[in-house]
């Protein structure tokens, strides 16, 4: 083979990036770009009889009073699960560092509900749920909040139970996520509050929490695109019910399209899809606004 | 000081609620998975006085336990046999090679962390659907190996960028070709980042739902566990005899708990380390 130097390194190139770029053009981007053009038409079942209807498909997601609910859900929950995880993630890692026996037990089952996935946890939440043997539901029983149906036939149970179990999920990561964090700040730095008569709550929320930036950036970037993710939970527990109340985005679009083969209109719900998850994606980066560590080593040189 | 001594137990209550939480519900459905019916409607705590070893056996045999495994074992290796070497082998050339173009083709691949997936499910179904790969066990490896693509480029180049590239240089100058020095040299060199790459995603892939829900149809001989899991749960108001489905919930925890007990410390870092990079 007497290839010339620069012919080779270009057939390595060709060769070794070749297999997976057309593997991602062919199954991953072609069906991307494809699901803009396809939310113009109107087509029922596999047929080809693809009729363009330029912006009607839109028009009916407006006025369809499952997509607001979709929305409020979707929005809500992002709002909802973000507080609630970084708030026990935080207090959990902070636990965890004193090395007690409830804290080496937790250690070990932090990861337990998510590598389980939701599709098993959520199979034993509905087991947990169900009216006739369930013992959450016999617990919710004797307490006295009793629903024909069980919790899950109740548009607000139904709503909590996903909430809740949508935390619980994912808790365990966001507690590794935050200890991380919490194990890269400078003792020193703490020590010099401490020294300066900062202790407790002061000391966390004036030196701690601020110090955590990189990480509540991250943990926020996580939880909303895991809420734009959401599929096999509500499939699982709810399946959208009653009544669409607990429906979301992916669940929806799934019940356009392959229950009521409105597949036109389940493309169009896509694609607003992908603009919500960039504008949620831009306003939770303002919403964590600049780094303040950066900011105050600014000013010390400014 | 008694502020914090207030914080420190309410911190530990915290976590003592959380370990319940997870082992509760698995200590119910293992102990629910030995009952007979009436024991399970009378004493929903208790633990049965004769193990109904029996549900076992009913529950291989309706919930086709076994098979199901099996799919999505074939499924999860499968992906994993074709997605490591490609994506390793395309990582390297976009770290280590500069070409015009390369710039957009990382930025195609970071694009695909960026939305769920799932949102282009109908024109992928539909095309699927015109290969005939629906209801087949290699279209959903394929789809599998599209989808894991974006992730698995990106953290692999970020372990292959932070390797000096003196080391393709000494081995060239050794006498290696670009792909000798690829499998003999960088490859080993960057294993850290793929054994991070083929856990996170073997343990994504073993759990994956929406794909396999939406290529699979159900009742297929093809259905992976998680699907199969979702016709368990739909068909459970029908089911007469209750603790077969605890049993066969039970078995398809089985292998995943024990992957998590082996390697726990692994996978804890795994996650972080891919949350990081990602």
């Amino acid at each position: 083979m007497s290839l010339r130097p620069r012919t080779r390194r270009n057939l390595f190139i060709a060769g070794y990036l070749g297999p997976a770029l057309l593997t991602y053009l062919v199954f991953v981007g072609y069906p991307l770009i494809q699901t803009f053009f396809l939310s113009l038409y109107s087509w029922r079942g596999v047929s080809e009889n693809k009729k363009f209807v330029g912006l009607r498909n839109y028009e009916l997601l407006a006025k369809d009073p499952i997509v607001h609910k979709v929305a409020f859900n979707q929005i809500a929950m992002m709002v909802l699960a973000t507080i609630l995880i970084i708030g026990f993630a935080v207090a959990m890692a902070h636990a965890l560092r004193r090395r007690t026996f409830v804290a080496k037990v937790t250690e070990v089952l932090l990861l337990t509900p998510q590598v389980l996935s939701v599709v098993i946890t959520s199979t034993v939440f509905v087991f947990m749920l169900n009216p006739k043997y369930g013992i959450v539901s016999n617990i919710l029983n004797a307490v006295g909040f009793k629903y024909d149906g069980g919790v899950l036939g109740n548009e607000w149970g139904a709503k909590i139970v996903i909430l809740v179990a949508f935390v619980w999920n994912a808790l365990g990561f966001y507690v590794l996520l935050f200890g991380a964090g919490l194990k890269s700040i400078d003792e020193e730095v703490l020590e010099a509050a401490q020294l300066d008569g900062a202790g407790g709550w002061k000391l966390f929320k004036n030196v701690t929490w601020p110090l955590l930036w990189s990480v509540k950036k991250v943990a926020v970037v996580y939880v909303v695109s895991n809420v734009m993710g959401i599929f096999a939970l509500v499939t699982f527990l709810t399946n959208g019910g009653p009544g669409d109340t607990s429906n979301m985005l992916l669940n929806y679009v799934q019940r356009l399209g392959f229950d009521q083969t409105r597949f036109g209109r389940a493309v169009a719900l896509a694609v607003l899809g992908f603009f919500f998850a960039m504008i949620v994606g831009w306003i939770s980066n303002l919403a964590i606004g600049k780094d303040p560590t950066k900011a105050r080593k600014s000013a010390v040189t400014g | 000081l008694k502020r914090l001594n207030i914080s420190n137990t309410l911190g530990q209550f915290l976590l003592a609620l959380f370990a319940i939480s997870v082992i509760a519900p698995i200590a119910w459905v293992l102990i629910t998975s030995f009952k007979n019916n009436t024991e399970l409607f009378s004493s929903p705590w208790s633990v049965p006085t004769k193990p109904k070893w029996e549900n076992y056996p009913v529950a291989l045999e309706t919930a086709q336990v076994t098979k199901r495994l099996l799919n999505s074992l074939i499924a999860t290796v499968g992906t994993l046999i074709i997605l490591i070497p490609i994506s390793a082998m395309a990582a390297y050339v976009l770290a280590k090679y500069p070409f015009k173009g390369a710039s957009a083709i990382k930025f195609l691949f970071r694009s695909g962390l960026m939305f769920p997936n799932f949102l282009v499910i109908i024109p992928l179904f539909l095309m699927f659907t015109s290969l005939h790969l629906t209801n087949t066990l290699y279209g959903l490896i394929l789809a599998y190996v599209a989808y894991s693509l974006a992730f698995s480029v990106f953290v692999l180049g970020g372990f292959f960028e932070a390797l000096p590239n003196e080391l393709i240089e000494a081995s060239m100058l050794d006498g290696c070709s670009h792909s000798q020095t690829f499998w003999r040299v960088m490859l080993p060199l960057a294993k850290p980042g793929v054994l991070v790459v083929t856990l996170f995603n073997a343990i994504g892939l073993w759990n994956e739902f929406p794909l396999a829900f939406v290529l699979i149809p159900t009742k297929s001989p093809y259905e992976t566990v998680p699907v199969g899991l979702r016709t368990m749960t739909m068909n459970q108001q029908y089911t007469a005899d209750y603790g077969p489905m605890f049993a066969a919930t039970v078995s398809f925890m089985i292998p995943i708990m024990i992957v998590y007990i082996l390697f726990r410390k692994r996978i804890q870092e795994t996650m972080l380390a891919g949350a990081i990079k990602g």
